[in-house]
């Protein structure tokens, strides 16, 4: 860099600067906003590699050094790696074949497969490892009972590449599934009219522009399965993960240092992915989402393969909906495999012992969605539309938590906020701070979607109307961010309902959380209970969706009924 | 005659008395900002402009001349570094953007998507608190006179690009402006839809009377619609005048370039007259009548003479003219009722263009030599620089 362009860049800071000062306001909570995030995201972070790295006080490397040189965390490290490329690469195939088959083939029930697809997005992380355990455990239905066979292992790699594929690949569905929407069905056209066969046309063109899909679908698999806690810890057996280590090193042998350095460990992948993402991805993308093409795409596959893609996604679909009636079985069974009697005694114990639980978790994910998604939606207002000197930083900061696994966030938490003047734990306060600063993303998400609705132009022509910022505000801006803060808003509580990674650290004797809850259950054997709970969460979510929906019905109608004909 | 608003009649013909319009005084504009490097910008320096109550005045020139810029000051979008804008010969720059009653059509149309065309329409009106029988009437009117009768009830989203730009036109004049603002509101539409809103326009500005200030950067669009148009140049006034003066007599290679595809071809002054200018062109000199010169020139001088395509015409057989010169032609481009030809002449291509003759026949072979006549009082004569 050349000394010319250093100076321009400080002049440049400096007007941004005097802007910034000229809006007190605005100067006020940009302070703030980067005060919380330093407080809330970098300093809990800070606290657990200096752990890590200084044991007893002073400079050492001999938590690492220890992690990588016992056998037992040499296998979790290798372990988790493995899974985690299994289940991308598994869960990609999936998740393509579904898109593709949803987004290009026309057949009837369309809505049906996506909803299918969507649930295990909204459910509880372990839900699946649960319901394994019910399918093909010991006293599995298909195992034992159906198929007779004795002693079938489903715990270990087996078990957690099925649940973790089953749970993950709808992730990489929804990746892939705006993708193969955006592409130019044109194209496609174009290249069979340029002479390419059908196969010719998938290759040479929706694969190519597909691959950043791809590799960002692999990603995210990857990184939810290196992160997932709930499945392993239910399913793991004598299949060690790193997550898990993570816990069980703090949990069982109280080793904090040691703790910290595998949830250093389990962030580097993660962050250094979310660079990799951030970075390089988005410059490969080539869809451009002009939103200008609304014709359906005249390619379409092979009769044969057509057939081939419905009986898969069918079969995919029938999968997933098993897993959730033997959940809703297991509930009302007196004990799975051995005693097939309807009760609804696991309800009465589960709601004996577990009301307050209930409770507690559904009031602190109702203060914390709001409190989220309006900090979130702040954040991308301010990032858009305003400048000042450390904008990106901050952009960077408030996503940053996105990639930081649960188990390293909660790890953080529970050290850097368990003395004065930060003694937070055991309060409400410190499950409220993670949830914000860890699912804020999600409100930046929306609120740069809601300020894409709202263009400058439509808040200008509004003013120039008549209408003062006030009334411009109200009937404006309000009703056309209405969508996206709803949807951020059920996603972010759907997400407070069931994290469970970083919530284990968190929660306390006065403030519990219904998956720790389902957790202990597994954990006792009271199978039944935690299926019941587990039923009862899936309930709450599922209600919460249509309360949230009755919210949207004013703004969604009248915003996307333009769409409804096309 | 038949009134609109306040009249059920079918078809209106004219504005009702209690809508009033106003003339507009920007007097020594400056609006600066910074860059992104940091350097100051003058996106509008030291501009003044008068545009008199029901007069169509059309601001143009190349992007980044600053036109869109003075219409924001007009509208109050923003705050002017110096100089005042009056609009009815009070200065409103102390009245906030919603208090100005100057409605502007935007060039992304910028319509509510959550409401539909009947509550785009009526925004305006419920802003201002008018009662829900006169603003019914009201729109209705304007669905009327915009040819949207039918559609009240849809969504932006489910109407075409042209109708999407008359609902937005529709809401700027059912708040009865006194000025109304167009920042240039067809360059989203395809040519023939660009043709017709363009010509909508007019009939309705006719029809109305309001004071109009259109921006745009298509010199058709400019030359079609203004009783006055003001060339603009990093953010300066360059010349304001009749659609005819511009055209006609530009006042600078800018405006003669910018407007109306004019060739250029050097010369030298070989002399002065009392009434000509004999001005050598490669061999040939030519007398062109004095008052086509602009600026100050003395003989020696390098001029370029601007010529417009159209003065130009193609010597028949026999005919005879003194200021000829001949090209070579490298392209036709048969245009229907015209022709254009590329010839070339002294190194560079010229434009020349020629309506359809029944008579004579136009066709000529590429590079066939071809002999030019060019009528002496269509060249501008402009001093090089």
């Amino acid at each position: 860099m050349t000394t010319l362009s250093f100076s321009n860049y400080f002049k440049n800071q400096k007007i941004t600067l005097k802007r910034l000062l000229n809006e007190p306001l605005q100067l006020i909570l940009v302070l703030s906003i980067i005060f919380c995030l330093g407080l809330f995201v970098l300093y809990p972070l800070y606290s657990t590699i200096k752990v890590s790295l200084m044991p007893n006080g002073h400079f050492d490397l001999i938590v690492y050094k220890t992690i990588l040189n016992q056998q037992r965390f040499k296998i979790a490290i290798s372990n988790s790696i493995l899974l985690g490329i299994v289940v991308a690469t598994l869960g990609t195939i999936i998740a393509f074949l579904f898109a593709y088959t949803l987004t290009r083939i026309q057949f009837p029930g369309k809505h049906f497969f996506k909803g299918m697809v969507i649930l295990p997005i909204i459910s509880p992380p372990f839900i699946f490892a649960l319901s394994a355990v019910l399918l093909l455990g010991r006293n599995g239905l298909l195992t034992q009972q159906l198929l007779g066979i004795e002693n079938f292992n489903i715990y270990g790699f087996k078990g957690l590449v099925i649940v973790q594929t089953l749970s993950m690949f709808p992730i990489g569905f929804l990746i892939l599934s705006g993708i193969l929407q955006a592409i130019d069905p044109d194209l496609e056209t174009c290249a069979m009219n340029l002479g390419a066969k059908r196969w010719k046309t998938f290759t040479t063109v929706t694969f190519p522009l597909a691959l950043p899909g791809l590799w960002a679908s692999w990603l995210l698999i990857f990184v939810q399965s290196l992160t997932d806690f709930g499945n392993p810890l239910i399913l793991g057996g004598d299949f060690p993960v790193l997550s898990v280590q993570t816990y069980l090193e703090f949990v069982g042998m109280g080793n904090l240092p040691r703790g910290a350095g595998l949830a250093v460990l389990l962030l580097v992948p993660t962050v250094s992915l979310f660079i990799l993402q951030r970075y390089i991805l988005r410059k490969k993308s080539f869809i451009t989402v002009t939103g200008k093409s609304t014709r359906r795409s005249i390619v379409s596959v092979s009769q044969l393969i057509h057939v081939l893609l419905i009986f898969f996604s069918i079969l995919i679909s029938a999968i997933i909906s098993i897993f959730y009636i033997s959940i809703f079985a297991g509930s009302f069974i007196k004990l799975w495999g051995i005693n097939w009697t309807l009760t609804f005694s696991h309800y009465i114990y589960a709601f004996d012992v577990g009301l307050q639980t209930i409770k507690d978790t559904v009031l602190l994910a109702t203060i914390a969605t709001p409190i989220t998604v309006i900090f979130g939606m702040v954040i991308a207002f301010l990032v858009v539309r305003k400048s000042f000197p450390g904008k990106n930083l901050m952009a960077i900061a408030a996503v940053l938590m996105f990639s930081i696994p649960g188990t390293a966030v909660g790890f953080g938490y529970m050290i850097s906020f368990n003395q004065e003047p930060l003694l937070l734990t055991g309060t409400m306060y410190i499950l409220l701070a993670c949830y914000v600063f860890r699912y804020v993303p999600i409100g930046i998400e929306s609120g740069m979607a809601a300020l894409s609705q709202v263009s400058k132009d439509i808040g200008e022509s509004s003013t120039n109307l008549g209408a003062s910022s006030a009334i411009t505000f109200r009937s404006i801006t309000l009703p056309l961010i209405t969508p996206s803060f709803i949807s951020a808003a059920t996603f972010t509580f759907v997400k407070c309902m069931t994290g469970l990674s970083a919530v284990i650290f968190l929660v306390s004797a006065s403030w519990k959380h219904m998956t720790t809850l389902i957790l202990a259950q597994t954990e006792n054997m009271l199978l039944g209970q935690a299926y019941a709970m587990s039923v009862v969460l899936t309930l709450i979510i599922l209600i919460s969706f249509a309360v949230f929906k009755n919210f949207m019905t004013l703004g969604q109608t009248s915003v996307f009924g333009g769409i409804s004909h096309d | 005659m038949i009134k609109l608003f306040r009249n059920p009649s079918p078809m209106p013909t004219q504005k009702s008395d209690d809508w009033e319009v106003a003339d507009l005084d920007l007097k020594n504009v400056v609006k600066t900002y910074h860059d992104r490097r940091g350097n100051l910008i003058h996106a509008v320096n030291n501009f003044s402009l008068k545009i008199g109550k029901g007069e169509f005045t059309t601001l143009v020139g190349p992007s980044g001349c600053g036109k869109t810029t003075v219409l924001r000051v007009i509208a109050g979008f923003e705050i002017p570094d110096s100089g005042e804008v009056l609009m009815g010969g009070k200065s409103i720059n102390s009245i906030p953007a919603f208090n100005r009653n100057m409605p502007m059509v935007f060039q992304s149309y910028a319509l509510f998507p959550h409401l539909s065309i009947y509550d785009n329409i009526a925004y305006g009106l419920k802003i201002r608190k008018v009662p829900g029988n006169i603003i019914k009437n009201d729109v209705e009117m304007m669905l009327q006179l915009v040819n949207l009768v039918g559609m009240e009830n849809r969504y932006p989203k489910e109407i075409s690009g042209g109708q999407q730009q008359r609902v937005a036109l529709a809401r700027a004049l059912v708040i009865k402006p006194k000025i109304i603002l167009f920042d240039e509101p067809l360059s989203n539409l395809d040519v023939k839809l660009r043709l017709q809103t363009r010509m909508e326009i007019k009939r309705l500005q006719n029809l109305l009377g309001i004071t109009t200030l259109y921006v745009t950067h298509d010199q058709e669009e400019a030359l079609s619609m203004s009783d006055s148009i003001v060339v603009m140049k990093k953010g300066k006034i360059e010349q304001i005048g009749s659609p005819e003066t511009i055209y006609h007599h530009p006042k600078s290679v800018f405006v003669a370039d910018f407007i109306g595809n004019t060739n250029f071809v050097e010369g030298t002054i070989e002399s002065l007259l009392d009434n000509h200018i004999n001005i050598q062109v490669k061999d040939k000199i030519l007398k062109i009548p004095k008052q086509q010169a602009t600026g100050d020139i003395n003989q020696g001088d390098t001029v370029l003479l601007g010529i417009k395509p159209e003065a130009i015409s193609i010597l028949k057989p026999g005919e005879r003219n003194p200021n000829n010169f001949s090209g070579t032609v490298r392209h036709t481009y048969f245009r229907g009722t015209i022709t254009e030809f590329e010839v070339e002449f002294n190194n560079t291509l010229i434009n020349v263009i020629l309506p359809k003759d029944v008579d004579f026949q136009q066709s000529f072979a590429r590079n066939e030599r071809i002999c030019l006549s060019v009528n002496p009082r269509a060249i501008n004569i402009f001093k090089k620089h």
